[in-house]
């Protein structure tokens, strides 16, 4: 017995010895784990009951392009430099917004919110196709920013004074000033001009456990009218009931009534919608961590960067000219002259790519938000200059 | 087993479907049968007239529902593929076709080597034909299909009707009941059918206007889709005609082989066809073959060692103490203490496990090598795997997980089955245990979990999983996701396993333990087997549950069928509002779905009920 | 007491061979029910032991307390010069040596006939397969059912399924075999294929105690027989003893209620 303990503990020792020498082999080698796509590594790991340390062996050893830790050291421990260091933006978006980010029938993030996140990687990464978009719920999308699974949000989020301080999120400038609308058929009587007022006694729907139900409960109360509120799970059913005749006004922000009325209104039915100023403000924009002015720097510019681009009349065809003989502004934005794209920790030529590869504010707009009906004229989106609300601060 | 009486005592009588014929009487022609089933009394008259019209009426509805004015399908046809598996790259289409081929292959050889499928009786066959034509005859009355394709589709029925009928006539009363075909002959007659259609059928591109759907000239299916299904077609008969004719030594050889191509293919077709991992040849060589041969080997001498018969409690607390040592490397693991291949951690964990049972395999020399053959082969089948799932995939595509849709429906049902099992097994073992401990364990954590709805568990697993783990360690969503789903499911699994070990009677415990078997062999060779086979019902109605369930994950927000149906096409610009049509459409996949599994328990119910009584 | 007795009228020849199965004292409660007061009793190597007595009178509890499918909880068991305790190594060993077969046969229903009697050799003995395999063919055989190696026990008669019983304990070559009642199951025509395979299996010289009803086979085969009532042993003798001049009144009762 004693003979056969001893060699059972002999061989003991030595797997003992193998475990050192693979903990060693893990450190120096990058291929296992790692690789461009730590996401589909760590969807591996459910098979093989691993889930927790397939991720952590992407934590601990350096994997090729993933050695967010090393390289973190020497540039600062912000968000930038954990981008950068990974080569790709980890943006958070909706998946289910109309045109603000949804799936093309090939699986491809479009809309305004996936354009922005493509913007913001063109910048850093000189790729606008470096990002990999994280589809967020509503209920998880702070969370997602918290445990650092996302780099930004762009998912139509509304700035409030909640969200800014208690939540712990800072806001970028906005990039669609939105706000909630009603939307009823011209045969009932309404027309673009009518307002909360005339809506006594309609049966109002709305999409449940959101403000707009709040909003449009403390409007008719305010007007002193009362209103019948029916909600349902998701707007395409609200749709749906508004078509069949169940409900008389359906109320959402106004970016959703428009691209319901122009896809979904049956011939010879006229819809409208009103009051002409919002009954709440909506103001949606890039969100990210607080306390981390260097990465809210980089947003807001990239940002700042497609509205001048804009107001100057710079688009991603003419690039390369206005770089070469345009404004002064411009010159500078492009990294034609001075460094104010490399005191922000971005190459010289960071806006230049986001404008080429993306386009101003204004092609961002049309392309996402004109099929759906969406137009800037006369809108809070339209450019400061003429009479909107977009603006942008001088770069110099 | 499976080879018992393979036709000629299959009776019509005891088959649902034609519950309404028994066997014992003559059988009816038609129009006697539809006056004795259907007319008999004036009452039963009335009852028939009444619901069968109520029942076209609500077929009525649904027809005009589903092509109706408002209903836009080019939404859904359009999103065919995001529906199927979202962002999977078509350039990359390739691979889905080599995973169809590959599970064609193995059915085709099983069910040849293992002779599978019934026989049904002539009677049986032509009823078919003629339901099939009257039915059709009525639902393209129904339908709002111009003319010509009305003309079209009612020759098609009619000639069923007429094949039916010739089938019932043309062979006399006798014959008509002793004359079987096989049904693999069937199935696959069937498939070559429809599939040769797939050539000739205009089936595509009809036009909806008016209330009249309207066929497009020349509009068979395209070219990318008939000959991929051709060559899956042709792979599926060959291999059945390979297997049907092998030779019985081959077949001894193959048999056990292909079972665990079964049970290995899901992890081959995600992990390595569908996701082709980019390996690293250096580190490769370097690093993974090296440790799985030293795992191979020294694991495999020391249970050789272990099997050593006479050795009893030493062997017992050399396992237990492999166990502690290979929990400390997952503790190591979660607080961050020192780095290792999360390998060479799964790899004792399962040494230590083999060595727990290496007590078990004590005895000759022969014996002994079983133990570290079966060591070897497990191994380095995880550690293929565990290298393919580590290594880069080479797929162009970013998002959390490389599949959606349909695909990813299935895998997370499939994954959360295999993980769910033994899991489940062994909380039910655990829950009927002598030891307190274990049953103390076993009894909080499933009732725990029996008292907390699905959603819940994945909301916190989706969510909040990723803020209890220590820095620098995360989970991406799918994985999380399927790691709660599987410890939800665990616990009804083992819930129904212990229904089936409750069933087990007592002298089988006695007659096991009066033969000398030790506790572990009367587990897994008495008990067991049997209480799982007492528990298939049960399991096969929690496994479609699984299934249908997968929905909720769309809930936490995973692009599975149900999301991209529900959220994803609404949202589309041009398709915006497009649900309801989805709606249909994943129904009907998920129901396909539901039913075969459903369809084949009854099968597998049915057959193991011979070894039973 | 009559026991020493009845002892006596064993023969010389029985008396001089080696103990196989020492009960000293055996008690065993089921909560309050004293289902066997001290019984103290001997069988020798190669002896066949009929027990009869009245149903309930703890016959089938004392040989269940052998292989320990039934723990005593006074006095002592010793097998082949092992004793009984709860020492698992020693349970495995006495367990290994004394085959049983039960009333209800307790065949393992998932499992082939030739599986059911392969099944302890292969993972107990640790046999080679091919070896395990001849030797079921061979009990098969014996027992007059070769043919039926590949079906499953559902498939069999009673009378058939009893005799595979009787293969997969002989498989474990056991020293001592154990009947709880073997026919007691079965219909009547097929008591006697059983009890035949029985017989052979006496005359080949195991050492056998049989829990049983049936007279015929206890007059012809046994070498002693062992009356219980009550938990009690009333009286031990040779068949010609028993039948033809009981002494105890109680034997004389239940003998004239069973003739």
């Amino acid at each position: 017995m004693t003979m056969t303990l001893k060699r059972l503990l002999a061989l003991l020792a030595a797997l003992t010895l193998l475990v050192a020498a693979c903990g060693d082999s893990s450190d120096d080698d990058s291929a296992d784990g790692g690789g461009d796509d730590a996401g589909q590594d760590d969807g591996g790991s459910d098979d093989g009951d691993s889930d927790d340390g397939d991720s952590d062996d992407g934590g601990s050893d350096d994997g090729d392009s993933d050695d967010g830790d090393e390289v973190e050291l020497t540039q600062g421990d912000g968000v930038l430099a954990a981008v950068q260091a990974r080569g790709e933006l980890n943006c958070g978006v909706s998946g289910a917004a109309v045109a603000f980010s949804t799936l093309d029938a090939e699986g491809n993030m479009v809309g305004f919110d996936a354009d922005y996140c493509r913007a913001v990687a063109a910048a850093v990464l000189g790729d606008a196709e470096a990002v990999n978009f994280v589809e967020l719920t509503a209920a998880e999308r702070f969370t997602a920013v918290q445990t650092g699974d996302v780099d930004l949000l762009m998912r139509n989020t509304t700035w409030t004074q909640s969200r800014d301080t208690d939540v712990g999120m800072d806001f970028g400038p906005t990039t669609y000033y939105d706000g909630q609308q009603l939307m009823a058929r011209e045969g009932d009587g309404f027309s673009n001009a009518s307002g909360v007022a005339d809506i006594d006694g309609a049966v109002v729907c709305t999409n449940a456990g959101t403000t707009t139900e709040q909003n449009i409960s403390d409007a008719a109360a305010a007007a002193g009218i009362s209103i019948t509120l029916n909600t349902f799970e998701d707007f395409n059913i609200v749709t749906e009931n508004f078509i069949s005749g169940a409900c008389d006004i359906i109320t959402t922000d106004g970016s959703g009534l428009v691209g319901r009325k122009a896809e979904q209104q049956p011939d010879g039915e006229e819809w409208v919608i009103f009051p002409a100023t919002p009954i709440s403000k909506e103001p949606l924009g890039p969100t990210y961590g607080q306390n981390d002015s260097q990465w809210a720097d980089v947003i807001n510019w990239v940002v700042y960067a497609t509205i001048i681009a804009d107001e100057k009349g710079v688009t991603s065809g003419d690039v390369d000219d206005a770089l070469a003989n345009g404004d002064a502004e411009i010159v500078r934005l492009f990294g034609g002259e001075g460094e104010l794209q490399s005191a922000m920790g971005l190459s010289a030529d960071a806006f230049f790519q986001v404008i080429s590869q993306v386009g101003n504010y204004d092609e961002i707009y049309a392309r996402n938000l004109n099929p759906v009906g969406l137009t800037r004229d006369g809108s809070a989106n339209a450019a400061w200059t003429a009479g909107g609300l977009i603006f942008a601060p001088p770069a110099r | 087993m499976e080879n018992s009486q393979p036709s000629l005592t299959i009776d019509d009588g005891v088959l649902p479907q034609a519950a309404a014929l028994p066997p014992e009487e003559p059988s009816l022609p038609p129009g006697e049968w539809i006056k004795k089933n259907l007319f008999s009394t004036p009452f039963n008259a009335v009852l028939t007239v009444v619901f069968g019209a109520i029942a076209l009426f609500f077929i009525d509805l649904f027809v005009d529902f589903v092509f109706s004015e408002e209903r836009r399908w080019n939404g859904t046809a359009t999103n065919l593929r995001l529906l199927m598996t979202q962002g999977y790259p078509e350039s990359q289409y390739i691979r889905i076709w080599v995973s169809v081929g590959f599970l064609a292959a193995l059915t085709g050889l099983c069910s040849g080597i293992w002779n599978a499928g019934d026989a049904v009786s002539m009677k049986r066959i032509s009823t078919w034909f003629m339901s099939t034509g009257a039915f059709g005859i009525i639902a393209i009355a129904l339908s709002p299909l111009d003319t010509g394709g009305k003309t079209t589709w009612f020759i098609a029925s009619a000639v069923s009707l007429a094949i039916g009928l010739a089938l019932w006539y043309g062979l006399g009363d006798q014959k008509r009941r002793s004359t079987f075909v096989r049904t693999p002959y069937l199935i696959y007659g069937a498939i070559a059918a429809i599939v040769a259609s797939l050539w000739v059928v205009p089936y595509g591109n009809y036009t909806f206007s008016d209330g009249v759907l309207t066929n497009e000239p020349d509009s068979i299916v395209a070219f990318t889709t008939r000959w991929p299904w051709l060559v899956m077609a042709f792979i599926l008969i060959g291999t059945y005609i390979a297997g049907r004719f092998a030779p019985a030594s081959a077949a001894r050889v193959f048999k056990p082989i292909l079972i665990g191509l079964w049970v290995l293919s899901p992890l081959i077709i995600v992990w390595v066809i569908l996701r082709d991992p980019e390996l690293d040849w250096d580190h490769v060589i370097s690093t993974d073959i090296p440790m799985a041969l030293g795992f191979i080997l020294i694991g495999g001498a020391l249970l050789y060692a272990l099997s050593k018969p006479g050795l009893g409690e030493i062997g017992k607390l050399a396992g237990f103490g492999l166990l502690l040592f290979a929990a400390f490397h997952w503790l190591a693991a979660f607080f961050g203490w020192y780095p290792m291949l999360q390998k060479a951690r799964l790899s004792f964990l399962f040494l230590a496990l083999f060595a727990m049972a290496a007590a078990n395999f004590a005895g000759d020399r022969r014996t002994r090598l079983q133990l570290v053959f079966g060591w070897g082969i497990f191994m380095a089948v995880l550690h293929y795997f565990a290298t393919m799932i580590n290594t880069a995939s080479t797929l162009e595509f970013r998002g959390d997980f490389f599949l959606g849709g349909y695909a990813l429906t299935l895998f997370v049902s499939v994954m959360t089955l295999m993980l769910s099992f033994p899991l489940g097994v062994m909380l039910a073992l655990a829950r009927t245990s002598r030891l307190p401990i274990f049953r103390l364990l076993s009894t909080v954590y499933i009732e725990a979990i029996r008292g907390v709805p699905l959603i819940t568990i994945l909301f916190f697993f989706s969510v909040v999983l990723n803020l209890f783990l220590p820095n620098g360690m995360s989970v991406s969503e799918t994985a999380a996701v399927v790691t709660g789903y599987t410890l939800f499911s665990a616990a009804y699994l083992a819930e129904n396993v212990r229904g089936g070990l409750q069933s087990i009677r007592r002298g089988q415990f006695e007659a096991a333990d009066a033969l000398g078997l030790t506790g572990s062999q009367r587990t897994g060779f008495i008990v067991l087997p049997q209480a799982l086979r007492v528990s298939i019902p049960p399991l096969v109605g929690q496994a479609i549950a699984t299934y249908k369930e997968t929905s909720l994950v769309a809930i936490v927000g995973l692009n599975d069928l149900t999301r991209i149906a529900n959220a994803i096409i609404p949202a589309q610009s041009e398709f915006l509002g497009v649900q309801m049509e989805n709606l249909i459409l994943i129904s009907f996949i998920y129901w396909v779905g539901a039913f075969s599994m459903s369809k084949y328990s009854q099968k597998l119910e049915r057959r193991l009920g011979v070894g039973e009584r | 007491m009559s026991i020493s007795d009845a002892t006596t009228a064993v023969s010389e020849e029985l008396a001089s061979r080696d103990d196989m199965i020492v009960c000293t004292g055996v008690d065993k409660w089921y909560g309050d029910f004293q289902a066997l007061k001290g019984v103290t009793a001997t069988v020798k190597e190669q002896e066949v032991v009929v027990v009869l007595g009245p149903s309930g009178s703890g016959k089938s509890t004392w040989i269940r307390c052998i292989n320990r499918l039934e723990q005593h909880q006074g006095g002592s068991i010793v097998v082949d010069g092992v004793e009984l305790t709860n020492d698992v190594r020693n349970i495995e060993k006495i367990r290994s040596e004394v085959g049983m077969v039960f009333q209800q046969f307790n065949l393992f229903p998932h499992l082939t006939v030739r599986d059911n009697v392969t099944l302890a050799p292969k993972w107990v003995k640790k046999q080679p397969k091919d070896q395990a395999e001849d030797k079921a063919m061979e009990l098969l055989t014996q027992m007059g059912i070769p043919e039926q190696a590949e079906k499953y026990p559902g498939q069999l008669s009673g009378g058939q399924q009893q005799r595979v019983a009787i293969a997969r304990s002989l498989a474990m070559e056991p020293r001592v075999m154990l009947f709880d009642e073997p026919t007691s199951a079965l219909d009547p025509e097929m008591i006697k294929e059983v009890l035949d395979v029985m017989k052979d299996l006496a005359r080949s010289g195991m050492t056998m105690i049989v829990v049983t009803h049936e007279m015929g086979f206890a007059r012809e085969v046994a070498d002693r027989i062992i009356f219980m009532e009550s938990g009690e042993i009333v009286e031990v003798g040779t068949p010609e003893h028993f039948f033809t001049n009981p002494t105890e009144d109680r034997t004389k009762l239940f003998l004239s209620q069973i003739l």
